[in-house]
């Protein structure tokens, strides 16, 4: 790791101890009915109040399965139209420019509209999965493109089949930039998630509608904080993924 | 010898839009166990028709047939397992290691792991890649080092053939010469049938058992061991390729232990200064050459000798000999020495010291003229 | 939702909807409410490109702060937009200020700030080195190599990326309606709370519309300023080197962050 990182992880580390050390003096001696002294996030809503895990357990696992459907359903999709751009190059146009049309609806308009002729969880996975299309279309097709050509050429004369030159060596040194769409597709659709509460959806979100209505900021910001982590933590995750599933990307080069 | 003869008969390609073949019917045999060096300008088909050899590019017409056998009449990725594939941008996979890659046709296969681990390392050993560096992956080779692994990989299922497509062009002169040395000693050993395309005339010339030189439109122009195309071209074309230097060419080719060598200036520690004189006199140097057992073991100026007492020699301080060749050094590398050296002479030892004779302009030029 | 396709009443179908305002139950016709949303989104918009662009393109052109620009882009992408809106709208109504406009066009500014700022980071940043180099040698300022070699050569992507933003822009401010605001988001939070099936249709069509109008406008203008050498071409062909994969910052064709 680079010192950079160190000092970076170092700060980050030692921040959130002291938000920790902070967070833990403010709430030892609060019950439900104590006014907190700052009105803005009330720390007992978080540990005291009973209801409060499970609700919050409830909304995550809403949003992670909005989340997790769409960007699921979107990889296939998205892996059979790449196939047809890769395949018949002439597609290119029409695909890429379908799927930005998707892409340049607002969210808000999609889930509306869909929302009348389908259930809204239909709804709101229909309008995800159209998000991501252009995504990750456009990066695993980027992806395949960016395969250098001599190690397709030492493939066929070593002798792999298309399919085995598809699987053992297309696909793995595409990896890196599918894998960067994955992530971002991902992270998009955890921000979009929250607009579904349009719909009475919303994930977590649905903890910043509820605050707004009710003039209670602490659910506003228990949900804004909440989405941020989530998508945070999906980052990280899909990140590991990346590192472990390609060592030779970051491999120091001995020459 | 492990390599099979391949053979072109009546060999055509075609591309579409294309006005004029890029090859035209070529009949050419590449011997077993020998390394046929395809070279020629851009457009002559050289690549192409290596590539056909391993059908990456499909005949338009005519038959290829490797060991007797049709190459059509094996599966594609049946015959390009049989077939060892070097090429010039070297093509290592990225995402596997260095043994990995190089066990690439093995697995491919269906080798079981013991037999394709021991393959590896005996291969490792042949191209001369450290053992260390086999869990490495490319990114972290320089590129002398990767090709060597291209070479390794290709050679991992013992293919009985060797086609290698300008395999040192992506590497600098200093490591391009080593691994040109390295194919022969190589080659040497496993006795490959091997086609090489390139575009370097002194590359064919060091490494060609046989030199097919092409034409623009896959025309064979010659076809020769590189000493007969150097001293005997067919046509102009052929000749002016092969460039004006064609006699210096042929001084590489050549060793310097087929000449018929000088005495030279050379005598025991014991001699006499009678005879000091008299060999000297016949070289028409100013200096000796003094061995000790027959070995060489150094020079004295004239000038630095007391010639009027017995033996002048025994005492006397000697300078190293740094005009020295061996037998088996080129006349090329000769003729290097004898310019630089003092009077024009260099003086031949074999690896343990003993002494052989001396070599001049002189002696080089009698050797051309046989 | 699904409900509400079996309601049946005035009015009858989408168009009727359209041209009939009595039923609606939002004030003031479409075209103003079309306007609201226009003149929010291009005034934070203008005031976005105003503060990004110019920022990035010196810090790009000294090379400096490559570091932070990498983080601002990630954290741009990280932050869902509702958030965005929602810490806005909090912050004015705790603070008591008004809601008109500001909070929601400071929510898109900030909203539009990372994409701009990172396309036109990379634009500069990567605009021909040798070009550069050869004003440099010529003897030209820094400050006119920026604006003489650089921007130029950056502005196809600049456009570009203008195009993105303010189509997101666009787009999210839809979604101050569901705090209260106003603009064009109204007739789809409206239209779903009185359950009127056509107004949230209507509303969908012309938030979307105005989203893809913007967005054609904005391609026509890219077309029509950029001179065709200058065009990104089409990248299909495969390197014949082996490629390592280089650091950058945003997606070479620009696009950040979801559409709201």
């Amino acid at each position: 790791m680079t010192t950079r990182r160190k000092v970076t992880c170092a700060v980050l580390a030692v921040g959130l101890i002291a938000f920790g050390i902070w967070a833990a003096n403010r709430i030892s001696g609060l019950s439900e009915d104590t006014q907190a002294t700052n009105p803005l996030f009330r720390w007992e809503y978080l540990f005291t109040r009973e209801r409060t895990p499970e609700e919050l357990w409830q909304n995550t696992r809403e949003h992670l399965e909005l989340t997790v459907w769409s960007v699921l359903i979107g990889i296939v999709l998205s892996a059979v139209l790449s196939a047809l751009v890769l395949r018949f190059r002439w597609l290119r146009a029409a695909i890429f420019t379908f799927a930005g049309v998707l892409y340049t609806i607002p969210s808000i308009a999609l889930f509306a509209i869909l929302s009348t002729y389908n259930s809204n969880f239909t709804a709101a996975i229909i309008a995800l999965t159209s998000y991501t299309l252009l995504i990750l279309t456009r990066n695993f097709v980027a992806g395949i493109d960016a395969v250098p050509q001599a190690a397709l050429d030492a493939a066929d004369g070593l002798g792999m089949s298309r399919v085995q030159r598809l699987a053992k060596v297309e696909i793995p040194l595409a990896m890196p930039v599918i894998l960067t769409g994955i992530r971002v597709a991902t992270v998009t659709v955890v921000g979009l998630v929250g607009i579904s509460a349009v719909i009475q959806l919303g994930g977590l979100a649905t903890y910043i509608f509820d605050g707004y209505n009710r003039n209670y900021p602490t659910l506003m910001v228990l949900g804004t904080v909440a989405t941020i982590i989530l998508a945070v933590a999906l980052d990280l995750v899909i990140r590991g993924v990346e590192w472990v599933a390609t060592p030779w990307a970051h491999r120091r080069v001995a020459r | 010898m492990t390599g099979t003869a391949i053979e072109l008969r009546g060999v055509t390609k075609s591309f579409a839009g294309a006005e004029r073949p890029a090859v035209a019917p070529l009949d050419l045999t590449m011997n077993a166990g020998e390394i046929t060096v395809l070279i020629g300008p851009s457009g002559c088909g050289k690549t192409t028709t290596l590539r056909m050899i391993n059908r990456l590019v499909n005949p338009t017409a005519g038959t290829i047939t490797i060991g007797g056998t049709d190459i059509r009449e094996q599966s594609l990725t049946d015959l390009r397992r049989s077939i060892g594939y070097v090429i010039q941008q070297i093509g290592l996979f990225p995402h596997r290691t260095v043994a990995q890659n190089i066990a690439t046709v093995p697995k491919l296969l269906g080798w079981d792991k013991a037999r394709t681990n021991a393959r590896v390392a005996e291969l490792a050993e042949l191209v001369g890649i450290d053992p260390s560096m086999l869990k490495r992956y490319p990114a972290e080779l320089s590129g002398g080092q990767q090709q060597r692994v291209g070479v390794a990989r290709a050679l991992a299922a013992d293919p009985p053939v060797l086609l290698m497509d300008e395999p040192f062009g992506a590497v600098d002169p200093i490591v391009r010469a080593h691994l040109q040395d390295e194919l022969l000693a190589l080659q040497s050993r496993v006795h490959k049938t091997i086609v090489l395309v390139t575009h370097d005339i002194d590359e064919a010339i060091l490494l060609g058992d046989r030199v097919a030189v092409l034409n623009v439109g896959g025309i064979l122009e010659q076809v020769a061991p590189p000493d007969e195309l150097l001293a005997e071209p067919a046509n102009e074309f052929v000749s002016s390729f092969v460039g004006n230097e064609r006699g210096i060419k042929r001084l590489s080719l050549a060793q310097v232990g087929l000449l018929e060598l000088e005495p030279g200036p050379v005598v025991p520690r014991r001699a006499s200064a009678t005879d000091i004189k008299a060999a000297v006199d016949a070289a028409g140097v100013d200096w000796i050459g003094v061995t000790d057992d027959g070995r060489l073991a150094g020079w004295v100026p004239l000038d630095d000798l007391d010639l009027d007492g017995t033996a002048p020699l025994d005492g006397a301080a000697l300078r190293p000999v740094v005009a020295q060749l061996r037998p088996s050094s080129s006349l090329r590398a000769a003729l290097e020495v004898i310019l630089t050296a003092r009077s024009s002479t260099a003086l031949v030892a074999d690896e343990d010291g003993t002494y052989l004779g001396a070599v001049t302009l002189e002696t080089i030029r009698g050797g051309l003229a046989s | 939702m699904s409900a509400l396709l079996a309601q049946t009443g005035d009015p009858t179908n989408f168009w009727q909807w359209m041209t009939d305002s009595s039923e609606r139950t939002v004030t003031g016709d479409i075209p103003s409410q079309v306007w609201t949303t226009l003149w929010h989104s291009v005034l934070a918009f203008a005031i976005a490109a105003a503060i990004a662009i110019p920022l990035a393109a010196v810090l790009a052109h000294f090379r400096r702060a490559e570091v932070l620009s990498t983080w601002l882009v990630n954290i741009g992408r990280l932050i869902p937009t509702v958030t965005i809106v929602a810490v806005f709208v909090l912050i004015s109504l705790r603070n008591g200020y008004g809601f008109e406009p500001w909070p929601i066009v400071i929510a898109l500014v900030l909203l539009a700030i990372p994409p701009l700022y990172a396309n036109t980071y990379t634009a500069v940043r990567d605009a021909s080195p040798e070009a550069v180099g050869a004003a440099r040698a010529m003897g030209l300022t820094e400050l006119e190599i920026l604006r003489q070699v650089e921007l130029p050569l950056a502005t196809p992507l600049i456009l570009a990326a203008s195009r993105v933003a303010i189509t997101q822009v666009v787009a999210t401010e839809a979604l101050a309606a569901l705090f209260g605001g106003t603009g064009l988001g109204q007739y789809i939070t409206f239209g779903i709370a009185n359950r009127d099936i056509y107004e949230v249709q209507a509303g969908a069509i012309l938030v979307a519309g105005l989203a893809i109008t913007v967005d054609l406008v904005f391609w026509f203008v890219t077309r029509f300023l950029v001179p065709k050498p200058l065009r990104p071409a089409p990248s299909s062909h495969r390197a014949m080197k082996a490629s390592r994969p280089t650091r950058s910052i945003a997606i070479p064709t620009p696009s950040l962050g979801g559409n709201p």
